[in-house]
C-alpha cells in the first residue's frame, strides 16, 4: 500500500495529516507496551473503541503488523489459553537501557533486598526492573537468579515454619488467643486479629488488631508462648489515629515531614498532624526529638507519651550500682580482677554471643 | 500474506521514533539514516516526515519544531511506548527505597535514585510528575541531582584528610562558612551526608550535602592538626540494653562490643566509643527497649535530665 492511500484527514484544531495503517500499528506497540499482556479481543476492542480506527483487524493484518513490530526489535510472544491467543511484549526497543553503572547498583539494592526476612519486595523488584528497562549485555534474569532463596533468607528452618504458620492464620483471617510472655516475665492472654508477619529491628513480630480496642498491636513471635485459634474471622481495620505534636527548636528549622504529614508553622515552632494506626511506633520516633517535641493530643497518646519516658526514667535507675562498678572496674583499676571481668577479657566469649 | 510481509510506512515511522528518543537530528540527518537502513533505502520529502511525525503526535508522541537554537533538528521530548505503572509498582519501588536506606555504599542508592527518576519520567502514566514527586515524598528520598562530582572531590578530600572551608545554608542559621576536616560521606534516612570535624565544634557534625553551597581546600596545617585529634578523641560509653539480645541487637555505633548481662540473660551490656553524644541519645531513645548509662556518669546525667524535661512537657 501506498503512503497516500493510507492517509487520513483530520478535522481536529491541529489538521493534522497521518498514515493510518501505521498509526493502527503503532498503536498495537503503544498498548502492548502498556499492558501485561493482551488478548486478541481485547486488542480489537481498543481498535474498535478508538475514534481514529474504529475498526476490528483481520488476523492476517494482525500477523503483518506482529512481524514488523519484531523485524523492529520487539520481543512479542503469542500465548494460548483456554482457547484464547494472546500477545505478551516482554522486550522492546524503546525501553530505557540500564547503563552499567545502574546495573550493577540495582544489583546490589537487590541483594540487600534478599537478605530482608519476609521481604516481599525482593521478588516484586526482581520482575519490576526488566520490565522497565533494557539490561545492557546481561541475560535476563539475571535479577531472578539474585532471589533464589527468596523469603526463607535469613531465618532458620525452625523460625521459617512459625513465620509460616502465622502467615497462614494471617492470610485466612483467622483470630488467634496468644499466651504471651511479657518482658517483667508475667504472662498474659491476649486476642489478635492478625495481618501480617513483620520483620523489623532484627525481630520478628505478628501485627494486627487488638478486637477489644480496636488499635494495630504487634507481638515478637518469640515471646508467643502459645496459641489457639478462635472460631472467628477478622471484622474490620485498626482504627487510624489522628496524633498532633509540636516541635520547637533547631529540629522545627530543619524537619523533613514524614509522608501524609500535615505542617502548621508558627512562632513557636511546628505543629504537625500524623494519621497513624501504629501509634506505638511513631512514638518511638517522637522519643528521639527529646524535649524538642511534644505530643498535643489526643489524651491517649500523650499518656502513651509520658508511659514511656517514666518507663525509661525508672529503669534508668534500677541495680545501676553494681553493674557500674562491674563494668568499670577494668577501665578504672588497671588490673584489678572482678568476677565478671572474665566478658572483658574474652572476645572470642563475645563473638559466641553474637553468633548466636 | 507472504511471511516476509512487513508494513513499510510503519517500519519508518519506527524507526524514526527510535532514532529520535536517542537523540534529535535534522532532516538531512533524518534522511541519510532512511537511506543507510537496508530494509529502507531510500530518502523522503518532508511532506512525508511531517505526515511521518504527525503520525506519532497523533499517538502522544511530542517532538518540538526545528529551530535555530537547536540547529534545526527534532527533538522527540516524550513518547508513551513505555510502562504504564501501578501504584503497586510505585510501592514496589518506595519500599526498595525505605528498606536500603541505610545500605553502607551511597553511590548504590545514588544510582538507584537515578534510575528512578529517568523510569518515572519516561513513564505512560500521565500523572508521572505526580508519580515522582509521590515517590521522593514517601521515601523521604533527597534528590542528588548534579551533585554527583560534589560527592565524588568530597570523598577524595576524606579519603586523603584534606581540611577544607564549606559554605553551608544552615537550616537555622542561613549561609554560613567554615573550616571543615571531612572523615566519610554516607546515606542516612534518604540523605547523603558529610561526617567530619568542623571548626569551634567539640563533637563530629553531620552536614547534610544537598546544602553545601560550595567547598575548597584551605591549607592551614595547624588548624588542621587540632580538628584531628578532636576526631581521634573518642568517648567510651557502656551501655545496659534490656529486653535485648546479641541477636536483637541493632548498632548504636561503631566498634561495639557485646557482653552478657550478668544479672539477666533478657539484657546485654555494650561498651562502644563515639565522638557525638547527640547522636547516641536520639538512638537510644528510639531504640525501643529501656537501657542503662553505666559509664560515663556525665551522659547518664545528661540523659536523665532530657528525660525529665520530657517529663515535665506531660505533668507540668
Amino acid at each position: 500500500m501506498s503512503d497516500g492511500k493510507n492517509r487520513l484527514e483530520f478535522t481536529s484544531m491541529d489538521e493534522m495529516t497521518i498514515n493510518i495503517s501505521a498509526f493502527r500499528l503503532l498503536y498495537i506497540y503503544k498498548l502492548l507496551s502498556q499492558a501485561v499482556e493482551l488478548s486478541i479481543q481485547d486488542l480489537n476492542t481498543h481498535l474498535i473503541n478508538h475514534p481514529l480506527i474504529d475498526r476490528a483487524v483481520t488476523s492476517e493484518t494482525l500477523n503483518k503488523y506482529i512481524h514488523t513490530l519484531r523485524l523492529f526489535g520487539c520481543k512479542i510472544e503469542r500465548l494460548e489459553n483456554q482457547n484464547q491467543v494472546f500477545f505478551r511484549l516482554s522486550d522492546h526497543p524503546l525501553k530505557p537501557e540500564l547503563s552499567l553503572l545502574e546495573m550493577n547498583a540495582l544489583k546490589n539494592i537487590a541483594e540487600i533486598l534478599q537478605q530482608q526476612p519476609l521481604s516481599i519486595y525482593a521478588n516484586q523488584f526482581s520482575k519490576l526492573v526488566p520490565r522497565l528497562a533494557v539490561l545492557p549485555d546481561a541475560p535476563d534474569s539475571w535479577l531472578l537468579n539474585a532471589f533464589e532463596v527468596t523469603l526463607q533468607s535469613g531465618l532458620s528452618q525452625e523460625d521459617y515454619q512459625v513465620v509460616k504458620q502465622f502467615q497462614k492464620y494471617c492470610f485466612e483471617g483467622q483470630v488467634l488467643e496468644i499466651r504471651h510472655l511479657n518482658h517483667d516475665h508475667t504472662m498474659e492472654v491476649k486476642r489478635i486479629e492478625p495481618r501480617q508477619v513483620i520483620y523489623e529491628k532484627k525481630s520478628l513480630y505478628l501485627s494486627g488488631k487488638d478486637p477489644l480496642t480496636h488499635k494495630k498491636v504487634r507481638y515478637a513471635l518469640t515471646q508467643i508462648l502459645s496459641h489457639r485459634q478462635l472460631p472467628h474471622r477478622v471484622q474490620s481495620q485498626p482504627v487510624k489515629v489522628s496524633v498532633t505534636f509540636k516541635l520547637t527548636g533547631r529540629l522545627a528549622a530543619s524537619y523533613r515531614p514524614y509522608p501524609g504529614e500535615s505542617i502548621v508553622s508558627n512562632e513557636e515552632g511546628l505543629t504537625i498532624t500524623h494519621v497513624t494506626d501504629e501509634v506505638d511506633v511513631l512514638i518511638r520516633r517522637l522519643l528521639k526529638y527529646g524535649p524538642s517535641c511534644q505530643i498535643l493530643s489526643p489524651e491517649s497518646a500523650r499518656k502513651e507519651m509520658l508511659n514511656q519516658i517514666e518507663h525509661l526514667l525508672e529503669k534508668m535507675r534500677e541495680d545501676l550500682d553494681i553493674l557500674t562498678e562491674v563494668f568499670l572496674s577494668k577501665e578504672q583499676t588497671d588490673g584489678s580482677r572482678h568476677k565478671w571481668a572474665y566478658y572483658y577479657d574474652s572476645p572470642q566469649t563475645m563473638d559466641d554471643v553474637a553468633a548466636d | 500474506m507472504k511471511p516476509d510481509s512487513f508494513n513499510q510506512t510503519a517500519y519508518r515511522i519506527l524507526s524514526l521514533l527510535l532514532w529520535l528518543s536517542k537523540e534529535p537530528l535534522s532532516f538531512d540527518e533524518i534522511n541519510q539514516r532512511f537511506k543507510e537502513r537496508n530494509t529502507i533505502g531510500k530518502t523522503v520529502s518532508q511532506d512525508t516526515l511531517w505526515l511521518y511525525l504527525n503520525t506519532l503526535k497523533a499517538l502522544g508522541c511530542k517532538v518540538s519544531r526545528p529551530t535555530k537554537r537547536n540547529g534545526f533538528r527534532y527533538q522527540l521530548t516524550y513518547h508513551p511506548f513505555n510502562y504504564f505503572l501501578t501504584s503497586d509498582d510505585l510501592e514496589v519501588m518506595k519500599n526498595t527505597a525505605l528498606l536500603t536506606n541505610h545500605h553502607h555504599d551511597h553511590w548504590d542508592l545514588i544510582y538507584f535514585v537515578k534510575w528512578v527518576q529517568r523510569v518515572l519520567a519516561s513513564l505512560a502514566n500521565e500523572n508521572r510528575d505526580t508519580l515522582l514527586q509521590k515517590f521522593f515524598e514517601e521515601s523521604r528520598f533527597v534528590q542528588t541531582d548534579g551533585l554527583e562530582e560534589s560527592i565524588d572531590r568530597l570523598e577524595h578530600f576524606a579519603k586523603h584528610h584534606q581540611l577544607l572551608t564549606i559554605e553551608y545554608q544552615s537550616a537555622i542559621n542561613g549561609i554560613k562558612t567554615f573550616a571543615f576536616l571531612p572523615l566519610k560521606v554516607f546515606f542516612d534516612q534518604g540523605s547523603l551526608y558529610l561526617l567530619g570535624q568542623a571548626e569551634d565544634q567539640g563533637q563530629t557534625s553531620m552536614l547534610r550535602i544537598d546544602r553545601i553551597k560550595n567547598f575548597s581546600p584551605l591549607n592551614n596545617p595547624e588548624l588542621q592538626q587540632r580538628l584531628n585529634e578532636q576526631l581521634q578523641e573518642r568517648q567510651l560509653f557502656i551501655i545496659r540494653l534490656f529486653n535485648c539480645t546479641a541477636k536483637t541487637y541493632e548498632p548504636l555505633g561503631e566498634g561495639e562490643i557485646l557482653y552478657p548481662d550478668p544479672t539477666s540473660p533478657n539484657n546485654i551490656v555494650v561498651r562502644l566509643r563515639s565522638q557525638n553524644d547527640f547522636l547516641l541519645k536520639q538512638r537510644l531513645l528510639s531504640y525501643g527497649t529501656p537501657f542503662q548509662i553505666l559509664y560515663p556518669g556525665s551522659f547518664d546525667y545528661e540523659m536523665h535530665q532530657t528525660l525529665r524535661q520530657m517529663r515535665e512537657l506531660y505533668t507540668a
